[in-house]
């Protein structure tokens, strides 16, 4: 075996020029390929992480079938004694932290301006150490409890900025209305437009004086690392069953969850079309490379050597041009990014964004494999139809000068 | 003891068009093992077809062959390989080496085919190149060996493998005189050492004046009473 690859190996330098050229072609293409994937990923990384550290965590806990349907009176659902769920919930393994949450719609007033908005009420002392992501423009996260932070859009409609007051009136659980006084502690920009345009947060426990409850409506988790959802779900599911665990990619289906699955889909694509490009690319190398062989072959076949054998050096002959060709595009790839796309790609905001952002790669390990496999699997595919033809023609026929 | 070849009523035509072009028309052969004999005739005669049909790399339109005793009509392509490997070494005009090897590495080629060690392989090739006067020059590729040099290499590398039979197709045509010379001492020397018989198909008269045994081809038939 080892004989073959040897033989395989001093084939690939017969004509130097022409590996070179066949090299820089499957090169480029893993290159491209490599650096396509990396800012996929890095898309969908720097989405994801925008998801869990703006809004979701690494998943959020409810109360049975409080999101599978509508309720008369859905405080009523919430969740009691939140001291003791949330004391339960950060015993589970892989859990290190949790932020009880409540979501109420409410007028926001300011002088003459009023508004209705959705507040979420939050842990002002916790949240920040995690959700690091909420990109305030002006002021701060919240700093105390009497205070708002308002998105962008809302902010700019009600004219509001940090110092300003503003006053807050919503329906208790009692069907009452109560109202409480707060001040713009912060102005966000997440960049996800209906967040910005329709979202304040206060504390938690002014929403819940607000509202005139002690209950949560939901907890938001944080794991140890994003792969540790599945096992922390079904521990959840164990302990606590009275709650439905719903993990951060369903929670933001409409954008995170469809996005990657139209990248994958649009990848899986572009990967077959760059796979044509470089096996197109060198495939009239590569057969002429082994046509002019053919008297060679002749030869070899004329003093027994089986057509077996021939097929197996030639393949991986072919095979280690791809290889190579591959860890020529991963170090171009690397070097790229290591230069020229140090700073990041700027992008334009993507559907339903609003701000610029900058894009890094983020090359996988499962992306090298790939870059060095599916240029192999193109230089194989290239090389069988001249291979086929040295091996099936008469022997006679190769020898012909 | 089986002659080395046996051929009666060949037969050998390829199609053009729709037209059929007769090439050999019924060649009956024998010849002993151990013999060095040469194929000759004008150009187009049908010596390169039936030196093709004896090597085992066409098969005739009629008539039967035997090798060593055994029929070869019947064989299948794999076993034609095997006897190929086994039975047979040919030498080419164009030497047809792998550029990218050595001397060595080219005459010890097969002897990886036949399942022989690196070691043992390098070591007969070693001793092969020494029977034909390249010792110093095996580390050398092709590109680095005179005409003469590559011939003889294709000659070790044919014979390192151990055949009944070497088939050169005009192996001195693309030499010159002297080298020519050289190489039918070659062919001479490794005749008694290894035991091996040779068979030629050449328009060199020189190489013929050694052969024991000369058939003579004219338009697809051997001329009576040449073979001697």
């Amino acid at each position: 075996m080892s004989g073959l690859f040897f033989l395989s190996w001093r084939n690939l330098f017969r004509n130097p020029r022409r590996t070179a050229a066949s090299l820089a072609t499957v090169g480029l293409g893993a290159a491209g390929l490599l650096i396509y994937q990396g800012f996929n990923e890095g898309i969908m990384n720097q989405y994801r992480e925008n998801v869990i550290r703006v809004r979701y965590g690494h998943g959020q806990v409810f109360p049975k079938g409080y999101r599978d349907r509508a309720h008369g009176n859905p405080r009523e659902e919430w969740i009691k004694d939140p001291a003791k769920v949330e004391k339960e919930l950060l015993s589970i393994p892989g859990v290190k932290q949790v932020y009880a949450r409540s979501s109420f719609y409410s007028f926001l007033t300011k002088g003459p301006v009023r508004m209705a908005a959705k507040g979420e009420g939050v842990e002002w002392k916790k949240e920040p150490a995690f959700f690091t992501s909420m990109n305030f423009e002006e002021g701060s996260d919240l700093t105390g409890p009497a205070q708002v932070t308002l998105g962008r859009g809302l902010a700019n409609s009600l004219g509001a900025k940090p110092g300003d007051e503003i006053r807050l009136m919503s329906q208790t659980v009692t069907g009452d209305i109560n109202d409480i006084g707060v001040k713009v502690a912060g102005v966000f920009h997440t960049g996800a437009q209906d967040f910005d345009s329709g979202v304040f947060r206060v504390d938690l426990k002014t929403a819940q004086e607000l509202l005139k409850t002690d209950r949560v409506e939901l907890f938001t988790l944080q794991n140890d690392s994003i792969e540790a959802w599945p096992a922390v779900s079904k521990a959840i599911g164990e302990k606590l069953p009275q709650l439905d665990r719903v993990p951060y990619d369903e929670l933001d289906a409409v954008y995170y969850k469809n996005a990657v699955n139209f990248l994958d889909a649009q990848f899986a694509f572009i990967r077959l079309i760059m796979l044509l490009i470089v096996a197109l690319g060198i495939f009239n190398t590569i057969t002429v490379g082994m046509l002019e062989r053919a008297p060679e072959v002749g030869a070899l076949r004329a003093n027994g050597e089986p057509r077996r054998r021939l097929f197996g050096i030639l393949v991986r002959e072919n095979a280690l041009l791809g290889v190579l060709g591959g860890a020529l595009g991963i170090a171009v790839a690397v070097l790229m990014d290591k230069t020229i796309l140090r700073g990041g790609i700027p992008m334009p905001p993507g559907p339903g964004i609003t701000r610029h952002f900058l894009i890094f790669l983020e090359i996988q390990p499962r992306h090298y494999v790939q870059a060095m496999l599916l240029p192999m699997l193109a230089t194989v595919l290239s090389g069988l139809w001249p291979v086929a033809r040295l091996l099936r023609s008469g022997i006679p026929q190769l020898l012909r000068p | 003891m089986d002659p080395l070849y046996r051929a009666q009523g060949l037969h050998y035509s390829y199609r053009l068009e729709d037209q059929e072009i007769p090439v050999l028309k019924g060649v009956d052969l024998t010849i002993p093992p151990g013999s060095f004999t040469c194929l000759v005739g004008p150009s187009g005669s049908g010596k390169t077809t039936l030196l093709n049909i004896l090597g085992l790399l066409d098969r005739p339109s009629r008539g039967t062959l035997a090798m060593s005793g055994q029929d070869l009509s019947n064989l299948s392509e794999d076993e034609f390989e095997i006897l190929r490997l086994k039975k047979l070494g040919f030498i080419f005009q164009s030497f047809h080496l792998i550029p990218t090897l050595t001397a060595l590495e080219n005459t010890a080629y097969f002897l990886g085919t036949l399942g022989r060690s690196r070691s043992q392989a390098l070591e007969r090739a070693s001793a092969m190149l020494e029977l034909v006067g390249l010792k110093d020059h095996r580390h050398k590729r092709p590109g680095q060996l005179s005409s003469g040099q590559c011939q003889r290499v294709a000659i070790a590398r044919a014979v390192a493998k151990g055949p009944e039979v070497i088939l050169a197709d005009e192996p001195t045509a693309n030499l010159d005189r002297t080298t020519a010379e050289d190489i039918i001492s070659v062919f001479q020397d490794l005749r008694a050492k290894e035991k091996v018989s040779f068979l030629f198909a050449t328009h060199d008269m020189h190489l013929v004046s050694y052969a024991e045994t000369t058939f003579k081809l004219q338009d697809g038939r051997l001329e009576p009473g040449v073979a001697a």
